[in-house]
């Protein structure tokens, strides 16, 4: 045993030589001010926990009956968004809230937005029991699929990389080039998208992924793109891919 | 759909409760804290206040703290306070009521060590 602990020491110290220099990717978690921190991780202050109780109660009354393990739904987190044909439509980028819109949907047969209270609940819910999974979006199997995934996840990348708004700003000179540096007061972090939706302080409220992409846009002055839109889906799935491997945070709070 | 409980609320006790030392005790309510102050959509409405007015924090019926919240305070307040022990434990009891009437309580057994 100790020679077999010898070897696998010996081996380890000979190859990471030869290992490619690695870029190191950061959750935002890791860009929270000390007191922040403490409160994102103190189950008795963290104000997420009031959403997590409200889709407990919300996924005993509804969901249930049709899903038994909660383990199994959430591993949904880490692999959405997907792209999902519904019935006689063409397929879509779907991610986790269209999907509980959808679900909602047909229990009660009303449309809801997804900054509704009991979307974000479950989202949260969901989004709590998935947490530590490692995020892995795969590409469709299907051919026809595959391509239109693809185009997406290039579209998404152009978005990324594209100088928009009065500002003139694209998300990678901020998330890529200029990470760890101050905007305000607050510390830029890199585009990692591991926890969500967030409990934002200065909405004083939780908000999907939808709305802090929206919120990004009208920082640099941008024309906002519309809840649920096409563009929103394809820049959320290439930054969903870009953290392909992370391990997911579950709900998280922000300044 | 259930409909859900608006104001959820979290009451914790922090610490061992050894008798004669102090634990902490947190409360967590779900409320928007609206000032009144603030604009709706189309910038012209003002988005009617409602605020916590009253929270009662009492042990075995006997008044810990009786705070009167005003606007000042963020949304989802979070408060604490930090408590001896009695010999006997007791019973925590949090209540409070807004301005527009609703009220809101929870209960923990403090068993004492």
């Amino acid at each position: 045993m100790n020679i077999l602990k010898c070897f696998s020491v010996l081996f380890f110290i000979v190859f990471s030589y030869h290992l490619p220099a690695q870029v190191i990717r950061q959750s935002g978690n890791q860009f929270l001010s000390p007191e922040m921190l403490k409160l994102q991780n103190d189950p008795n202050g963290n104000p997420t926990v009031l959403w997590i109780d409200q889709g407990q109660e919300l996924w005993n009354a509804n969901c249930v009956k049709c899903h038994q393990e909660i383990k199994e739904l959430a591993s949904a987190v880490v692999r959405y968004p997907i792209l999902k044909s519904k019935l006689g439509q063409a397929s879509k980028v779907w991610n986790i809230e269209d999907q509980i819109i959808d679900c909602f949907g047909k229990i009660s047969q009303e449309s809801l937005s997804t900054e509704h209270q009991n979307v974000l609940a479950l989202s949260i819910f969901l989004s709590d029991a998935a947490k530590g999974m490692p995020i892995h979006v795969d590409e469709p199997n299907i051919k026809k699929d595959k391509q239109l995934w693809q185009e997406q996840m290039i579209q998404g990348a152009a978005i990324y990389t594209r100088r928009q708004g009065r500002l003139n700003l694209s998300c990678t000179q901020c998330h890529d080039q200029n990470i760890g540096k101050n905007l305000r007061s607050d510390i830029v972090s890199p585009a990692y998208l591991t926890g969500f939706p967030i409990y934002r302080q200065s909405w004083q409220t939780v908000g999907s992924i939808d709305r802090r992409l929206r919120a990004c846009y009208s920082g640099v002055q941008a024309t906002v793109p519309s809840t649920q839109s096409s563009e929103l889906r394809a820049l959320e799935l290439f930054l969903k891919k870009r953290s392909e491997g992370m391990l997911w945070d579950g709900p998280s709070i922000r300044r | 759909m259930a409909t859900l409980n608006q104001h959820p609320i979290r009451l914790s006790i922090l610490g061992t409760p050894k008798v004669g030392q102090e634990v902490e005790i947190r409360v967590l309510i779900g409320h928007p804290m609206e000032t009144g102050y603030r604009l709706g959509e189309g910038g012209n409405d003002r988005i009617p206040k409602n605020i916590i007015e009253n929270i009662v924090i009492k042990l075995n019926q006997q008044v810990l703290m009786n705070a009167d919240l005003g606007t000042g305070i963020a949304a989802n307040p979070l408060l604490s306070i930090f408590v001896e022990v009695p010999k006997d434990g007791g019973m925590i009891s949090v209540e409070w009521r807004d301005d527009l009437g609703k009220q809101g309580r929870a209960e923990k057994m403090l068993l004492a060590i």
